[in-house]
């Protein structure tokens, strides 16, 4: 039997995962993909939650935010290729036309 | 086995506002699809007459009281709602007025802009009426997903997309915090709805108060607090100006409303009142100090205004922290008429960016404007009007609405933030009036050929978009009454008088 425990751990390390990704990987897909992570990881908390409390509604949540998710995906990679189109590159670093 | 969820005609009726909004949208897009167009003016105008019925019924509802909850309690109308759609609806309005003309400048007038901008405004009228965890979340998203979009609307242009990239970035990286926090505050309380939120401080405080941080932490980016405000110049900057405009009053607007009703409904019990108030305090010092110093050394307009914008952000929580302090509706009243302001003054502003704007550049740095008030002293009076206003000079809108904000302040006993808040608005006058300097002042630095300014970005909806935010400023600024009576009614339904 799995604690509930030990699912928010996974999801814990699932989170930081992601959010390193997010903040050290150069890569506009790679960042895409740490983003993807975070919220996979608030997936599995609310499915845990749901289990553990009892009831649906942890369950939809996460429905609901598979399809954010995928909503997300669709248009970042939109971006993505248009940065591909107009600057040549994926790298998010190497975009420094914006003194930013 | 329960019965699917009955969703019946009178929550379809209560969320009218929105609904209707995105409808708007499914028909342009149809309507583009099926009997294309050279000219997209249909679109806009029926962008225009959407947010007008809107608009129109956020102001019934809110003047005649109405306040029911739809949806089985995830969707709450009450006055403080009905109060943000006017306001939204008023500051995309004006973004739309001043898009086509630019669009087409720029050879990317589609129709697909407009039903975009509807989306996000749908989803964005949702979000002041959530009252759930899974509403929130999801006006969050309607709100947002459009507008990554609508930044690289330009497509060709390597600024428009590298800013789209950045703010993609950081806002999807938002969500990511919002969403895990939101599930721990689920955890806690085995509920969504706001008004049970509180019980889950009291089973599993752990969760209750990391789930609460994460989410605070993911508003904070949306509305561009430092040091959560890296994506806001850059963005700002690279968007095409008409959705800079956008991006700087509605999309800026409305995480404010969703925060205000989180705080106040879901945070407001005294032990975690205690947690986030400190840090809000220190957040809006930082935010002001942050916003005003390096707005100081811009040389580009846009980007300028994205590092007030931030500072405007600051001032609006110096307001929020003192309604929740005093526990006044009054207070909160000032900080929904400073937003109605903002709106006005910060709209004209890109406005007259807009007017300047070439075929292929943009009238943006400061050193653009010199001589526009021996050329243009139409346009340069406006502009003066609007940065004067952001300045806080009276009898200027924007001086009531900072008065009002601090005078609460003060009486909540928050006197050091509020130093710190005058000062650095004397501070943004250096900035501001280095605009009004620029259009009046100063010699081109090439005299035998001054700069020459062509209206090519004149269009009717752009001129009444200034006349009504010029005369919108300096009206409701001297008889500020009619804004402050209805904010009053929008607050008193979220603070209870006493």
């Amino acid at each position: 039997m799995i604690t509930l425990q030990e699912y928010l751990t996974v999801a814990a390390l699932l989170f930081s995962l992601g959010l390193l990704i997010v903040l050290f990987r150069n890569n506009a897909i790679s960042i895409l993909m740490g983003i993807e992570l975070m919220l996979n990881a608030a997936n599995i908390n609310f499915v845990a939650f749901s289990q553990s409390l009892g009831g649906l509604a942890g369950q939809v949540f996460a429905l609901f935010v598979i399809v954010a998710a995928a909503a997300e995906a669709a248009v970042a990679i939109a971006i993505i290729v248009l940065m591909y189109q107009n600057l040549g590159t994926t790298d998010v670093e190497k975009a420094k036309n914006l003194n930013g | 086995m329960e019965s699917l969820i009955p969703v019946g005609l009178t929550d379809l009726q209560g969320v009218y506002p929105a609904l209707n909004l995105a409808v708007a949208g499914i028909v342009i897009l149809l309507l583009d699809a099926f009997f294309p167009m050279r000219s997209k003016l249909l679109s806009a105008w029926i962008t225009l007459i959407a947010l007008h019925l809107s608009f129109t019924c956020g102001l019934h509802r809110l003047t005649s009281g109405m306040d029911e909850t739809f949806f089985h309690g995830a969707v709450r109308m009450d006055p403080f709602t009905h109060a943000f759609t006017v306001i939204i609806c008023l500051a995309s309005t004006l973004a739309v007025l001043s898009a086509p003309k630019y669009l087409r400048l720029r050879d990317c007038h589609y129709a697909e802009y407009y039903a975009l901008i509807l989306f996000s405004v749908s989803g964005m009228l949702l979000f002041s009426a959530a009252e759930e965890l899974i509403m929130l979340f999801l006006a969050l998203e309607t709100m947002s997903i459009p507008v990554y979009c609508l930044v690289a609307f330009t497509r060709d242009n390597e600024y428009s997309t590298e800013a789209s990239m950045k703010y993609f970035v950081m806002g999807a990286f938002a969500t990511g915090f919002m969403v895990y926090g939101v599930a721990l505050l689920y955890g806690s309380a085995g509920s969504g709805y706001f008004a049970d939120l509180p019980r889950g401080a009291a089973s599993s405080p752990g969760l209750f108060y990391s789930g609460m941080t994460l989410v605070l932490i993911g508003f904070l980016f949306k509305i561009a607090a430092v040091p959560f405000n890296m994506w806001t110049p850059d963005a700002y900057e690279g968007a095409p100006t008409p959705v800079t405009t956008f991006m700087a009053e509605a999309v800026k607007a409305a995480p404010f409303s969703g925060m205000i009703k989180l705080l106040i409904v879901a945070f407001g019990f005294s032990q975690a009142v205690h947690l986030w108030m400190p840090a809000f305090i220190g957040i809006a010092i930082l935010t002001m100090v942050v916003g005003n110093m390096v707005a100081l050394v811009q040389t580009d307009m846009k980007r300028m205004l994205g590092y007030s914008s931030i500072a405007h952000s600051g001032y609006i929580l110096v307001g929020i922290v003192a309604s929740v302090k005093l526990n006044s509706s009054e207070a909160l009243a000032s900080v929904l008429y400073y937003l109605f302001i903002y709106v006005l003054m910060n709209a004209g502003a890109f406005g007259i960016l807009i007017l300047f704007s070439h075929k292929n550049k943009d009238t943006n740095a400061i050193d653009d404007l010199v001589g526009l008030g021996r050329e243009r002293p139409w346009a340069a009076a406006f502009m003066g009007i609007y940065t004067l206003s952001l300045t806080g000079i009276p009898p200027l809108g924007g001086f009531f609405g900072k008065f009002y904000i601090f005078s609460y302040a003060i009486k909540a006993g928050l006197t050091p933030l509020v130093i710190v808040a005058i000062l650095t608005s004397v501070m943004s006058a250096f900035y501001y009036l280095k605009i009004i300097v620029a259009m009046y002042f100063r010699e081109p630095s090439d005299p035998q050929h001054p700069a020459a300014f062509s209206y090519e970005g004149y269009s009717v909806f752009l001129i009444a978009m200034l006349c009504f935010t010029a005369f919108g400023v300096i009206y409701f600024g001297i008889f500020p009454k009619t804004p402050l009576t209805l904010a009053r009614l929008a607050a008193a339904s979220l603070i209870p008088a006493p």
